[in-house]
């Protein structure tokens, strides 16, 4: 196989969070309405702020690729929730949902094999689509993590879970 | 012609974090080296999956010597669980 259908491969296996991590979707699975907004101990961000800058960050580097009229959003405030901002259990489904569509999209556009994953992304300073999806894969397993871990604090996974 | 140089490896399980840190400081190193374009590294948790793409073939080839010069030193036979299998070109 040519090494960039490998690299496409392995782009597409950080993409499903696939070998070692915690796939997103084991990571939201069931999670309690009444914990959404709660705080974890010593935490300044609630479950949703963090699922919310999870997809933000996500759909902000999909739309970087694309470059569809992009403007790069102002940090820290397009990537993260407001701290006093409280999420109904219809929105944190809708970030959910929100994180798989622009998953599947981007999962999409490098599974394409006319997306030519080493040519430089126009009007960026040398850019590729390979390492935009590298850094969006690495920024999702990060705080996938942080995600699972914040549930075993909070001890919000269902009682009957195997760990 | 872009060029992509790939490279698996297979690290023990205690060796996994220094072989991610040699990948960054050879991604440092190779930053000026006229030809390169942009190195990266992942982790799978298991695997650790490195790149590095070349405006050329040529230019990869040229810039070998200051690679391997870049590399001289890191134990990676000792840390690596298997052969790792290297795949060059597009």
């Amino acid at each position: 196989m040519a090494s960039i259908e490998i690299v496409r491969d392995e782009l597409l296996a950080l993409i499903d969070g696939r070998g070692a991590h915690m796939p997103f979707d084991a990571a939201v699975a069931d999670f309690p309405d009444d914990a959404i907004n709660r705080l974890p101990p010593n935490v300044p961000y609630t479950p949703w702020h963090l699922l919310e800058h999870i997809r933000l960050t996500q759909s902000d580097l999909l739309a970087y690729i694309r470059q569809v009229a992009y403007i790069a959003p102002t940090w820290p405030t397009a990537y993260w929730p407001a701290r006093d901002a409280r999420a109904t259990p219809e929105q944190f489904a809708r970030s959910v949902d929100g994180f798989r569509s622009d998953r599947a999209a981007l999962r999409e556009l490098v599974a394409d094999p006319a997306t030519d994953l080493l040519a430089t992304i126009p009007d960026t300073p040398g850019h590729t689509i390979l390492r935009e999806v590298r850094l969006a894969g690495d920024h999702n397993a990060y705080h996938i993590g942080e995600f699972a871990i914040l549930r075993q604090v909070m001890g919000t996974w269902p009682p009957d879970r195997d760990n | 012609m872009r060029f992509l140089y790939l490279a698996i490896h297979y690290p023990k399980e205690d060796d996994l974090a220094d072989l991610l840190g040699a990948m960054g400081r050879l991604r440092q190193a190779l930053k000026t080296v006229p030809g390169m374009l942009e190195a990266t590294a992942w982790s799978d948790g298991e695997r650790v999956v490195a790149t590095s793409v070349w405006v050329s073939n040529d230019a990869f080839v040229v810039a070998r010597r200051l690679i391997a010069s870049a590399i001289a030193g890191v134990p990676f036979q000792e840390w690596e669980a298997r052969e790792r299998p290297a795949v060059r070109g597009q």
